[in-house]
C-alpha cells in the first residue's frame, strides 16, 4: 500500500472519497472519506466529512463523524467537533474537542444509538445514610453516540453534508 | 507547487476544485477545476467535466474540457467530449472522439 493521495492545501473536494490507500489532507474535504488506509489531517486542513479509515490522525479541523478501526489521534493543534470511534484514543493537551466518544470496540459501522453497556451500580452517599443505587443497565451519562452538546442536532441543513449539522457555525466563530 | 495527488486506489465522486495542480491515478467522477495543470494518468479513469489551465491525458476520460491553455492527448490516452483550448496536442496512437474548438477568444 505504497499510495498515497495527497489533496494539497489549495484544493477542496467535495463529495465522497473511498479508497485502499492512505490519505493526506491539506486542504479540504466536505461530504464523507472511507479509507483502508490511514487518514492524516494536518494543520491548516479542514473536513467537513463522515470519516472511515484505519488511524486518523487529526492536527487539523473536523466537523461531523469519525470511525477508526484501529485509533484516533487528536494532536494538540486539533480543532474537533464530532463524534469519535474508535478502540484507541489519544487526546493531546492543548486540542479542542466537542462530541462523543465511543471506545466500546464494537465493530459498528454506524452506531447512532448503540446498546448501553452494563453499568455498575454505583453507589453514592445520600443524606438518609441509604446508598442509592444507579439502574442496571440504565446508563448514568449521556447515551454514547448522542452528542451531548448544548446546541440542537438537527441534521437538516440541506447545505450541510450527512452527518454535519450546525454545530460547526459556533466552532466557526470560535476560529 | 503544491500537487494533488488522486491514487490509483482511490475513487472520488464528486467534484474537485482550487489552485493546485491534480494528477489523478485513481477514478474521479463529477468534476475538476483548478487554475493550475491537471494530468490524468495512465490508470486514471475519468468521467468529469475539466476547467483548467493545461491538461494531460494518458488515461481515459469521458466529459468536456475547458483549458486556459493547453489540452495533450498522449498516445495512450483515451478522450471522449469536446475540448475548448487555444492549444490542442493529440498524439499518434490516442483516441478521441468530440468537438474542439480552438478559438477561445483571447
Amino acid at each position: 500500500m505504497a499510495a498515497t493521495t495527497v489533496i494539497a492545501a489549495g484544493s477542496v473536494v467535495r463529495g465522497h472519497l473511498t479508497g485502499q490507500e492512505d490519505l493526506l489532507l491539506q486542504g479540504r474535504v466536505e461530504g464523507s472519506v472511507a479509507l483502508q488506509g490511514n487518514l492524516d489531517i494536518e494543520v491548516d486542513a479542514r473536513a467537513d466529512a463522515t470519516i472511515e479509515a484505519v488511524t486518523v490522525r487529526i492536527q487539523g479541523t473536523v466537523v461531523g463523524r469519525v470511525v477508526a478501526r484501529e485509533g484516533i489521534e487528536l494532536s494538540a493543534s486539533a480543532r474537533v467537533r464530532a463524534d469519535l470511534v474508535a478502540p484507541r484514543l489519544v487526546i493531546a493537551e492543548g486540542a479542542l474537542f466537542a462530541g462523543a466518544i465511543d471506545m466500546s470496540g464494537a465493530p459498528v459501522v454506524r452506531p447512532v444509538f448503540t446498546a448501553p453497556a452494563p453499568v455498575q451500580p454505583v453507589a453514592t452517599a445520600s443524606p438518609t445514610g441509604q446508598p442509592s443505587l444507579a439502574p442496571v443497565g440504565q446508563p448514568s451519562l449521556a447515551p454514547v453516540g448522542q452528542p451531548s452538546l448544548a446546541l440542537g442536532d438537527d441534521d437538516d441543513d440541506p447545505a450541510l453534508p450527512d452527518g454535519v449539522d450546525a454545530k460547526n457555525i459556533a466552532f466557526k466563530k470560535k476560529k | 507547487m503544491a500537487i494533488t495527488h488522486i491514487g490509483s486506489t482511490l475513487v472520488i465522486e464528486g467534484e474537485i476544485s482550487g489552485s493546485d495542480a491534480v494528477v489523478v491515478q485513481g477514478r474521479v467522477k463529477g468534476s475538476i477545476e483548478t487554475s493550475q495543470g491537471v494530468v490524468i494518468e495512465n490508470s486514471a479513469h475519468v468521467e468529469a467535466n475539466l476547467t483548467l489551465d493545461t491538461l494531460e491525458v494518458a488515461g481515459d476520460v469521458k466529459g468536456n474540457v475547458t483549458a486556459a491553455s493547453r489540452v495533450e492527448i498522449k498516445p495512450e490516452g483515451k478522450m471522449v467530449g469536446d475540448i475548448k483550448a487555444p492549444r490542442i496536442l493529440i498524439a499518434d496512437g490516442a483516441h478521441f472522439k468530440g468537438n474542439i474548438d480552438m478559438d477561445v477568444g483571447r
